[in-house]
């Protein structure tokens, strides 16, 4: 049974109560809500998730509520609230999904510390994963989108999670939040992809989520072996170009995009040394998206 | 001058100290900040050499010149001096004077 | 006080105290106990203690992962301290100026059991208060600032309180709390610093010191029933407990301590300490010192009053739920009180004042990326 055949209903009494949990992979998150937008919402995204109830022990148990007081009403508020604690700075009640989203991420981000937390989309294919360190301006999430709706398997669009002994990569599904025109492209680009719904308006300009595809789920505990780090750049109308980066420089901008590469100290640096030493890395500026997508084919296909 | 010849210099936490290196540079984990340094040759090398034990701070300058394949072996100290001193600020090396 | 304690309490304590009984916990049982400690920034120390008693392999591998997670924060909390220390004694120790690591850096340094798994975040030092104009002026120069700018804040801590403001190195995560005295000097409990530096004990391979056991257990009492609100304060507690614990095998400890105690007249501290540490973490003083502890007992009002607040403020809030009422009121009672043991009563009405005026900006919490 998946979140997405429950009755309406009992989605509203199971986030409502003891809570629903979702295994994104790495990690178990226990989600509890009463707005009903929110919980429909959720179940759209996260469709293809098996249902777990809200009994065991989790990484991280969210609440989003109404904001206390005044706030519930005038100009309405919802926050992020984590074992008691409130975090962050309410949202405007509107944009539920993007408060969850983002505040489970940051609880993931602080908490996961017994794996290599990359800022870095991962996705794979025929056995092999390529890392899109998150740099500003890459276009991360959008390539990540585009690549997992045209046969690539998600690990994350967020998280590159390396795990310690081995260096193998782990999927930690999350939906992938896309903003403004790549919204449109990635409906485009694939009608049929599980796309939430539109909140305008945020922070960061219109945003809507990519669900997590029924594959990419069923497959949210298999590891990959990293074998490409690609550095993106997103530049309108650029054509595509690829460069090899040196492996010095590779490691320090991996290093820099990293959630906790300095808490793990040794720890961190051999495991992205030895990431380094396995995988080849290139940069790659593009515009557009197909050829971007093309390229990365090519170099997993390459000799 | 002579003073500093007998300077020996090591690696201040020579187990814990780690190097990858890639080419011609390479990057250094220091055990004391937990950072982690993108170093380039000739400043590598010298970490790498007192990875495998203390060095007099002229012995050290003649076996990077001979590895370097420089006959001045002066002119290579007068650069190593401010390598070591930067190393050292870090907290990577740090000296301690010589028996006579 | 023998009202019963709520769930998540009882499941965090009884780990502390005997981390045996956490091997038949529930996975239910592991997820409240994990999020209440976590909440008490006590995570760490489970780990330790469940490592010390070798049960780490007796655990659910997914409670195993979240405890590492925890462990390795500590871990770099730890380095990060002894970065500081180091950085600082290269500014300080060349000027000739005795330097007292306090609190959680001494534990570090001097590698004691409970510093496993704590969470610091500032190094605490000590310096005569003679040279601590120097001390700063050395340590801006090399690159510290402070990190209170507001004139006010500035001047208070100047003046009356027993710290410079906090100082940072940038890009360093540990934050400089330079002390003079380990209470306000103006305070109504005024404990003999000079005592504190003379019985200083020396670090082996440390350019610090660090106070002796008992006057560290009396500061450790102090900080948490003197000095603070007692806000979710167990793991303070949960400190003195555990120093108790490594100091007591030595002879003539207890002594000490009850003979400092009365020296910095801070007996009443360290009575509240060993009530709630038997209460909570069955804490023990040996039976010899029964009668002398009983003599530093608080009267009757205060110990009702402290029985009234300390367990609503100090033990850790539901995970699950908003602080009560009562725990809010509770906080804000310690809260006042801790100022009003800090200042005379001219001063506290001054602050009281200053601060309402200047309008109460509450520190923005993150902001949404």
């Amino acid at each position: 049974m998946n979140v997405g055949d429950l009755q309406l209903g009992e989605m509203l009494t199971t986030l409502a109560g003891r809570g629903l949990g979702l295994d994104v992979g790495a990690a178990r998150a226990r989600v509890r809500t009463d707005l009903p937008s929110l919980v429909a919402t959720l179940q759209s995204v996260y469709r293809h998730f098996p249902v777990e109830h809200g009994e065991g022990f989790f990484d991280v148990t969210a609440t989003v509520r109404h904001a206390r007081g005044l706030r519930r009403f005038v100009r309405p508020q919802i926050e992020f609230v984590v074992d008691g604690e409130v975090p962050f700075e309410p949202f405007p009640a509107a944009t539920d999904l993007p408060l969850l989203e983002w505040g489970l991420n940051w609880c993931l981000a602080e908490r996961c510390n017994t794996y290599l937390l990359l800022h870095a989309g991962v996705v794979e294919r025929a056995g092999a994963a390529v890392i899109l360190p998150a740099l500003p301006g890459s276009g991360k999430s959008t390539l990540t989108a585009a690549l997992t709706v045209s046969g690539f398997r998600l690990l994350s669009d967020e998280f590159g999670v390396v795990r310690l002994d081995d260096g193998l990569c782990l999927p930690m599904l999350r939906p992938i939040a896309l903003k403004n025109a790549s919204i449109e492209v990635i409906a485009r680009l694939r009608p049929d992809a599980n796309l939430g719904p539109t909140f305008p308006g945020t922070r960061k300009g219109d945003v809507a989520h990519l669900g997590p595809d029924a594959a990419s789920v069923a497959q949210r505990h298999e590891p990959a072996m990293a074998r490409l780090i690609v550095f993106p750049r997103y530049e309108a109308g650029a054509a595509t170009a690829l460069e090899p980066v040196s492996r010095g420089r590779a490691f320090a901008k991996l290093a820099v995009n990293s959630f906790n590469y300095e808490l793990l100290g040794p720890a961190g640096f051999e495991a992205v040394g030895r990431l380094i030493a396995r995988c080849d890395c290139y940069r790659m500026s593009y515009g557009d998206l197909a050829e971007a997508m093309a390229t990365i084919k090519g170099l997993l296909t390459a000799p | 001058m002579h003073a500093d010849a007998a300077l020996i210099w090591q690696l201040t936490d020579l187990p814990r100290t780690r190097v990858h290196r890639f080419g011609d540079e390479g990057l250094v984990f220091n055990p004391l900040s937990w950072e982690t340094h993108l170093v380039s040759d000739p400043a590598l090398r010298v970490v790498e050499v007192l990875a495998s034990g203390p060095r007099r701070e002229a012995d050290l300058a003649s076996e990077l010149a001979a590895e370097g394949d420089e006959p001045d072996v002066a002119s290579v100290r007068n650069r190593l001096k401010p390598l070591l001193d930067e190393l050292r600020n870090l907290g990577l090396v740090s000296a301690h004077a010589g028996a006579p | 006080m023998r009202s019963a304690l709520e769930r998540h309490v009882t499941l965090l304590l009884s780990i502390l105290v005997s981390p045996e009984r956490a091997v038949v916990l529930t996975l239910d049982e592991w997820d409240l106990a994990v999020r209440a400690a976590r909440g008490a920034r006590l995570l760490g120390v489970i780990r330790a203690r469940l490592e010390h008693a070798r049960l780490l392999g007796s655990i659910p591998a997914e409670v195993r992962a979240q405890l590492d997670g925890a462990w390795s924060a500590a871990a770099y909390r730890r380095q990060m301290v002894l970065r500081e220390m180091w950085a600082v004694a290269n500014v300080l120790e060349p000027l000739g100026i005795p330097l007292v690591a306090l609190k959680g850096a001494a534990y570090i340094a001097q590698g004691l059991r409970c510093a496993d798994g704590r969470l610091p975040e500032d190094l605490d030092l000590m310096v005569p208060r003679d040279r601590l104009d120097e001390a700063e002026r050395a340590l801006v120069d090399a690159g510290w600032a402070s990190e209170k700018t507001d004139p006010y804040d500035q001047r208070y801590y100047r003046t009356w309180s027993h710290e410079l403001p906090p100082m940072r190195f940038a890009g360093h995560p540990i934050e400089l709390d330079m002390h003079h005295a380990i209470l306000p000097p103006l305070g109504r409990v005024r404990p003999d610093a000079r005592a504190l530096f003379e019985s200083a004990v020396p670090i082996p391979g440390s350019r610090f010191r660090a106070l002796s056991p008992a006057d560290q257990v009396l500061h450790a009492c102090a900080h948490l029933f003197q000095d603070s609100d007692c806000a979710g304060r167990l793991r303070d507690l949960v400190d003195i407990d555990a120093l108790l614990r490594e100091h007591s095998a030595a002879p003539g400890f207890w002594t000490a301590l009850l003979a400092r105690a009365r020296l910095h007249r801070l007996g009443r501290s360290l009575w509240y300490a060993l009530r709630y540490g038997r209460a909570w973490l069955n804490t023990l003083a040996p039976e010899g010192v029964a009668a002398e502890v009983a003599r530093l007992r608080p009267p009757a009002l205060s110990r009702a009053a402290m029985d009234g607040l300390v367990p609503r403020a100090l033990l850790p809030q539901s995970p699950d739920a908003e602080p009560a009422c009562g725990t809010r009121l509770a906080r804000f009672a310690l809260f006042f009180r801790s100022m009003w043991l800090r200042m005379p009563p001219w001063l506290l009405a001054y602050h009281s004042i200053a601060k309402l005026v200047r309008s109460a900006r509450r520190q923005p919490r993150a902001e949404a990326a």
